[in-house]
């Protein structure tokens, strides 16, 4: 421990922008199934619960998050489209649900983004539990604008120190 | 020693294992068969190891689906999301008004009464089913035991001004063939009315039927019921 903590230092002393040395994990990560939405339903917004991990990133806790889709922040369902909006919260576990979030944009990384857990890649010691969350939203205009049908899309999140 | 497997992602709900080992290596694990992808070591007692246990996981657990991927350790980590929603098939209508006819007398003639419809459908077409409240669902009005039949016809132009009294032709209870131009976007076609509203329903009375029905000191009556049904 003691050796990899000094590496560590002199690495970052040596390069002060380079973090390479910093390990990160994004777990606890799960699919939106937002299910059936009919005229007369309230707007669509659901989140997902995740464990950001960040061990030597700096500052301490620190994290980059950046969530990408290739088409744009929309699902399709053949040539039909719903627009969707993401945002993501970087509360703390406890704490979240506290702040509505900062919204996110297709493929530009969120830097500054704070408390993750630096003790366990599975948030399961220090203060535990997940400790961000994405939030995604859609509008019942969006929605009401929609053809019956089911509609899909991928997001990936990338994790990356400061 | 302990040897700390964690599950990055699977299709399949997994289990953390905790395998003893002697000094580091994978001799005493007894999943070393498909612990092969040792990756990181952070600390000189704790190992963090990855393992592949669709095999286990098959074996201990029930399949299930869970699409979502875990990210892994490393300077790097990415997850991915599925999502997934879906639009219900469902049709309304409204903006439906009465159709009344106030008096009739010979020499009036034929006798066409319309009402303006918003139909939504979330698919974007529709079929109809006219029902009338006659004997047997009859198309007819009634005042008493007198009757007076009537027509129905369909027009589907759509929202933009276009509606008028041609049309398709409807049976009673009979589902009519498809219609397109209903509202996708709007349920109540922003309100209705005259250049929003997206179908006509349209009465027809002949000549002969009134000149042939009694004089009635009381109102024919009857009763139009339209089933939308999205197509």
């Amino acid at each position: 421990m003691r050796r990899f903590l000094i590496i560590w230092a002199l690495s970052w002393a040596l390069a002060p922008n380079a973090y390479a040395l910093g390990v990160v994990q994004i777990s606890n990560v799960s699919d939106f199934n937002l299910g059936s939405w009919g005229i007369g339903d309230p707007p669509i917004a659901a989140h997902i619960d995740v464990c950001i991990y960040a061990l030597l990133t700096l500052p301490l806790t620190d994290y980059t998050i950046t969530v990408s889709s290739p088409g744009g922040y929309v699902l399709t369902n053949g040539m039909q489209q719903i627009p969707y909006s993401l945002y993501w919260e970087d509360s703390g576990a406890g704490s979240l649900g506290s702040s509505g979030g900062t919204q996110l944009t297709n493929g530009v990384a969120l830097t500054g983004q704070m408390n993750a857990n630096i003790l366990s890649t599975s948030c399961a010691l220090g203060t535990t539990g997940p400790n961000a969350r994405l939030t995604l939203k859609i509008s019942t205009t969006d929605m009401t604008n929609a053809l019956a049908g089911t509609y899909n899309g991928t997001i990936t999140l990338l994790l990356g120190g400061t | 020693m302990f040897y700390v497997v964690k599950i990055p992602r699977s299709g399949i709900f997994l289990r953390p294992i905790i395998c003893p080992l002697k000094n580091g290596d994978m001799m005493g694990c007894p999943f070393k068969k498909y612990a092969a992808l040792c990756t990181h070591r952070l600390f000189g007692h704790l190992k963090y190891g990855f393992i592949f246990t669709a095999l286990i996981g098959a074996i201990n657990f029930p399949l299930a689906s869970y699409a979502a991927s875990q990210g892994t350790l490393g300077a790097t980590s990415t997850g991915t999301v599925n999502i997934s929603v879906t639009k219900t098939v469902e049709a309304q209508i409204t903006d439906i008004q009465d159709m009344t006819l106030p008096s009739w007398s010979l020499g009036d003639g034929d006798v066409t009464l319309y009402s303006n419809v918003c139909v939504y459908s979330s698919t974007g077409s529709y079929k109809v089913t006219a029902t009338g409240s006659g004997s047997g669902n009859a198309f007819s009005i009634a005042s008493g035991s007198n009757t007076i039949p009537y027509t129905v016809t369909w027009n589907n132009a759509g929202a933009g001004g276009g509606l008028s009294n041609s049309g398709t032709g409807l049976t009673s209870t009979v589902q009519s063939t498809n219609f397109g131009n209903a509202a996708t976007t709007t349920a109540d076609c922003n309100g209705g009315g005259p250049t929003n509203d997206t179908a006509r329903i349209i009465l027809s009375i002949s000549n002969a039927d009134l000149t042939a029905a009694m004089s009635s000191s009381t109102a024919y009556t009857g009763t139009l019921t339209m089933l939308i049904t999205p197509n």
